[in-house]
């Protein structure tokens, strides 16, 4: 199988066709008169951003030409046209010209084009939550345009009248203006006792008495994780920690109580959360005075980081890195082994869309893999081109969306994998992981979905800990 | 008829072509305004490198081209556009029209060189239009003014092979060639004001990654405008 053949199963529209019906669940009712609020919130953004350049070149060249959709998973698992990316854009950008420019002043005088109704502006609503903004179908575009962004513009907008999802804007008030200050109301007692209870699952599976360094000052590293991490994947943050301490930088990390949620709704739909949201994260690296924004598994959380730390963190601003860049350079500093006979099983990797569609991170994971793996396999295709697990963009977050990220969105990332033939699927994303684990289970596939540093944990070699074959003897005893 | 070709080709052109050159002054000084007046740091963030390598590899697109899900549009797409921007600049009759109409002397392409082309491209447009009827994601995507554009072109080169070619032109040759310069005028008109503007937007469009720079501030004072002073998540 290649790009150039890849057969979603389902390409001729026979999943679940579009129904012109919302797919997330509101907060509120549906607002009324929501032509008129919408027109009045895009005004505003208009004023206040700098979007205006963006539509008006996307306005004036888009050729409609539809080479997007050779590459969209959402479309090619539903055959509805209305999936289609560049038939989304049409209808941001129609708004645009027509009560934005002067064009659309001129055709509206002369008595044509364009008006938008309460049909249209439905279905957009309902189309900006059909895509998971990964921005693959810009690979693929000719002129390079970002429907990703434009989605999200449409989102953001969307959510300036009340028209988002319930999920992500309760996480998001929880985080920015919550007693917990993060998404899953996790109390920082309550963190730290997971941490409590991290270090003795350690010390059991290590033989290593380890106390995690919580709020210590100007440390090199503050960590940030994905907070859903904290209750869903002890065995991904037992990886980073066991990395950590094997390079011998226990002394230059640290976790702040202050602050500890990575996760950043913002880049799916708000421009006002994101900068908040990263403002934050920055408060939390200031208190502490760390240097280093050391971000764990997780794809947007990096992205968040790592591409708006520079733009919204004025003084703040320092270095941000994802786990994986740390592990591949104290592994290539060679404080890093990975015992190469632990792993048997074929491997393959998922790219999170956050981290490799910029090219960001794309090689690190597989230089690491190709050290300990001896069956490792790529999917198709991969890298920048990697399809979207389908529950990107924060639909995997909306319980409500779980059909539709199975039966359409998440249909390519099945095909791919079960093509693979793998029986371990890594994916550094706590989003990732939550969507491939449900359509593991949904598709019935074969195979086992796991962090990085999860299948790391299994085949560092620590001196002074117990060895990887000694650690996987026991595992086999239990199981 | 001798006077129409003349002022078409004559004030009607220049009017054309000089509302092109205005048209494209306002859309692309609209961009360079834009980038200009964006801040030092949101320039100096964006990767420069990977946008100048993506917008180099879709000019030439070999490397693309061996990985996409649709090769023949990629050729087809390449062929027409390369056909017809040569023609359009370099065919001997209009590097003529270059030389007396602004001075500058452009290498020339000679006829046999300019039929192929015509064929190349008039080809390729007819893989386009087919493309727009038959593959049902493109005839989703496309209404009336896709078509028409495309026929437009069609239209200029068709008419101006058969100017070009008396034994087989089937009308005087001083109606074909009105009916070419027409067109051509028309083209021209419709660049700045129709899609056709990416011939000149195409590097703008590749910018995304500064325009994911946002505005440091503005979601906050766009929350403020809306709902207030107190305006919470």
């Amino acid at each position: 199988m290649t790009a150039n053949n890849l057969q979603i199963s389902n390409e001729n529209g026979l999943g679940l066709q579009s129904t012109n019906k919302l797919l997330i669940t509101l907060e509120g009712p549906m607002p009324e008169n929501r032509v008129a609020k919408f027109l009045d919130a895009f005004a505003v953004v208009l004023d206040h951003s700098d979007y205006r350049s963006l539509l008006d070149a996307y306005c004036g060249a888009a050729t409609r030409c539809a080479q997007c959709a050779t590459s969209c998973h959402v479309y090619m698992a539903s055959g509805d046209p209305r999936d289609i990316p560049c038939h989304r854009a049409h209808i941001i950008l129609q708004i645009y010209q027509r009560y934005f420019t002067m064009k659309g002043w001129l055709s509206m005088r002369f008595g044509g084009g364009f008006t938008l109704t309460e049909e249209i502006l439905d279905e957009l609503a309902e189309l900006v939550w059909r895509c998971n903004a990964c921005r693959r179908c810009t690979m693929e575009c000719p002129l390079g345009i970002d429907y990703g962004l434009l989605t999200r513009l449409g989102r953001y907008v969307f959510s300036l009248i009340g028209i988002s999802p319930k999920a992500l804007q309760v996480s998001v008030r929880e985080q920015l203006e919550g007693e917990t200050g993060n998404t899953s109301k996790i109390p920082p007692a309550a963190m730290i006792n997971t941490l409590e209870f991290l270090a003795e699952e350690l010390e059991e599976l290590l033989g290593l008495k380890l106390e995690f360094p919580v709020d210590q000052p100007n440390r090199e590293y503050v960590f940030f994780c994905a907070v859903s991490d904290y209750l869903l994947e002890p065995d991904t943050l037992m990886g980073n920690a066991a990395v950590v301490y094997a390079a011998g930088d226990w002394d230059r990390w640290t976790i702040g109580t202050g602050n500890f949620d990575g996760i950043n709704y913002g880049l799916f739909y708000s421009d006002w959360h994101l900068d908040r949201i990263v403002n934050r994260v920055l408060e939390e690296a200031d208190r502490l005075n760390s240097k280093t924004l050391l971000i764990g598994e997780c794809g947007h959380a990096s992205r968040a980081a790592h591409d708006f730390v520079p733009v919204f963190g004025g003084k703040s601003t320092r270095p941000v890195i994802n786990f994986m860049e740390y592990t591949l350079a104290r592994m290539k500093e060679g404080k890093i082994k990975l015992d190469p006979d632990i792993i048997t099983e074929r491997v393959t990797y998922h790219d999170p869309c956050n981290i490799s569609r910029s090219g960001w991170v794309v090689d690190q994971p597989r230089e690491i893999l190709n050290s300990f793996v001896k069956n490792f396999v790529e999917m198709t295709p991969s890298g920048r081109l990697n399809y979207c697990c389908g529950g990107g963009g924060g639909l995997v977050s909306c319980d409500e969306t779980h059909e539709f990220r199975m039966e359409v969105a998440g249909r390519a990332k099945a095909d791919q994998i079960r093509a693979t033939g793998a029986e371990i699927v890594i994916t550094p994303c706590a989003n990732c992981k939550k969507q491939v684990k449900e359509i593991v289970e949904y598709y019935k596939l074969p195979c086992e979905v796991m962090g990085l540093h999860d299948l790391i944990l299994k085949a560092i070699i620590i001196p002074g800990a117990k060895s990887p074959r000694e650690r996987k003897e026991i595992a086999d005893e239990y199981m | 008829m001798e006077y129409a070709l003349e002022f078409a080709r004559g004030p009607l052109f220049i009017m054309a072509f000089g509302f092109m050159v205005l048209g494209l002054i306002r859309v692309v000084g609209v961009q360079l305004w834009f980038l200009l007046t964006r801040s030092k740091r949101s320039l100096s963030n964006a990767p420069w490198r990977t946008m100048m390598r993506d917008m180099f590899t879709w000019i030439v697109p070999a490397s693309h081209a061996a990985r996409s899900p649709s090769v023949p549009f990629i050729v087809f797409s390449f062929a027409f556009h390369t056909g017809m921007i040569i023609v359009a600049f370099f065919f001997a009759d209009h590097t003529a029209l270059w030389k007396s109409g602004t001075g500058i002397k452009l290498p020339s392409l000679g006829y046999g060189l300019a039929d192929a082309l015509t064929a190349i491209t008039l080809i390729s447009l007819v893989y386009l239009f087919a493309s727009r009827i038959i593959r049902s994601s493109m005839r989703a995507t496309s209404d009336v003014s896709d078509y028409l554009i495309l026929l437009l072109i069609g239209a200029c080169f068709v008419t101006g092979y058969f100017a070009n070619h008396p034994n087989v032109n089937p009308l005087p040759w001083n109606v074909m060639m009105l009916m070419h310069i027409l067109c051509g005028n028309l083209i021209l008109v419709l660049i700045p004001v129709t899609k056709l503007a990416h011939a000149v937007l195409y590097p703008f469009t590749r910018l995304s990654p500064v325009h994911w720079q946002f505005r440091p501030g503005a979601g906050e004072e766009v929350a403020r405008t809306l709902y207030g002073n107190e305006a919470k998540v």
